[in-house]
């Protein structure tokens, strides 16, 4: 006899964003009925409803860590943005991806630029998940949110532009890969500062991949320097296609890390405590 | 001066109620089925398990881990009891309720 299986979708969200104490209890129960002929609906209603106490439940008790954690992460970028506008702000406004006497200073300038971004997602994700430590992967989640919601008028406006001829797709393209990399970046890096352990102790395949990663990262951080500078020529295709294996290979690495730390930070399978007088 | 004590709250009740009933059989599925049974109120489970969570945390009630099945996904069930403590609170809440309910003067209500 074959055991029918709930929706995974649902059943994925429950996994993955859960937070109740007995959750692997509920996955099983919510499976057991499910198997004895209860609908895909109700399985969903259960799922939704369960998240949703969850989040009742965690803004109840740790609503205002929670926010602050956000809101210092927010602030921290927000103060970024401006300083990097202020210090780099004429070397971007200078590039034109033709050669110029100052190439190598202007190459040090966007290195420089680029590692100053590089050192703000460590010590936001890291504030982030310092000030809030009890859910820390919910935090960070709700951090890259808050970073990338401001991003989204602007890209639906220069998508509106494409669709009616008023704007170029060499406009709109650096802008998503912009936003894509900073939504996979920072959760990235954010799951490498609460992993629970060492790089040496990881499955070789993950390894592999974090070391893919950042060759891949660099790379296309050199390419496209260079290329700044009017140093090299860097066809639009071969951009893309390097953009998009930095970006794939970031997401596949998130969802590797994702998945190791939500098996380790499952409820563990104990026992309550012993019953001291028990049922009458 | 007297100790002011905590109540229990209704879902609290509800599912102590339940776990009491069930015995040795208490695990999550028949805890929602047992109340909504005797109610007609359907529980969320997931709203099952916060409530026990709380209660266990109140050291009202203890849990057990028990056998895992295909149906359930592998995934192992967890069996409550009442603790001494957690029966002493249901029979009082059930005198304080019944103490409430002698003389009650018939009503219907006014409207809101």
């Amino acid at each position: 006899m074959t055991t029918r299986s709930p929706p995974r979708l649902a059943a994925w969200l429950l996994e993955e964003l859960g937070s109740n104490a007995r959750l692997e209890e509920l996955l099983g129960d919510l499976s057991e009925q499910f198997a004895a002929g209860r609908s895909r609906l109700w399985y969903w209603r259960q799922a939704t409803g369960a998240l949703l106490l969850d989040l009742r439940q965690g803004l109840r008790t740790h609503a205002l860590s929670f926010l602050g954690a956000v809101l210092a992460g927010y602030a921290i970028t927000a103060v970024w943005v401006f300083a990097n506008e202020v210090m780099f702000g004429a070397l971007y406004q200078s590039l034109d991806a033709s050669a110029h006497p100052d190439s190598l200073m202007r190459f040090l300038g966007l290195r420089a630029a680029q590692a100053s971004t590089t050192v703000l997602v460590f010590v936001s994700s890291w504030l982030v998940m310092r000030i809030h430590r009890a859910h820390p992967r919910a935090v960070l989640v709700t951090f890259v949110a808050a970073v990338i919601a401001p991003r989204l008028p602007g890209i639906a406006h220069l998508v509106i532009g494409v669709i009616e001829g008023t704007q170029s797709r060499s406009v709109l393209v650096p802008e998503i890969v912009r936003m894509s990399l900073q939504a996979v970046y920072t959760p990235l890096i954010g799951l490498w500062l609460i992993r629970r352990d060492r790089l040496a102790a990881m499955p070789p395949w993950i390894r592999f991949i974090t070391v893919l990663t950042i060759i891949l990262t660099l790379i296309s951080a050199l390419l496209y320097d260079l290329w700044q500078v009017g140093a090299i020529g860097y066809p639009i295709p071969l951009r893309y296609v390097v953009d998009f294996a930095e970006i794939a290979c970031g997401a596949y690495l998130l969802s590797l890390l994702w998945r190791r730390e939500s098996r380790s930070m499952s409820p563990k399978s104990v026992t309550g405590p012993a019953a001291a007088g028990s049922q009458a | 001066m007297k100790r002011t004590r905590e109540f229990l709250g209704q879902h609290e009740l509800l599912v102590m109620l339940a776990v009491l009933r069930l015995g040795r059989d208490a695990y999550g599925v028949p805890i929602a089925t047992e109340i909504a049974d005797r109610t007609g109120r359907e529980m969320l489970q997931g709203s099952v398990y916060a409530t026990l969570e709380r209660l266990e945390g109140k050291g009202l009630v203890v849990s057990e881990l028990g056998e895992a099945t295909p149906q359930r996904g592998g995934r192992a069930k967890r069996y409550f009891r009442l603790t001494a403590e957690g029966v002493r609170q249901v029979r009082e809440a059930q005198r304080a309720l019944e103490a409430l309910w002698v003389d009650l003067p018939q009503s219907t209500g006014t409207k809101a």
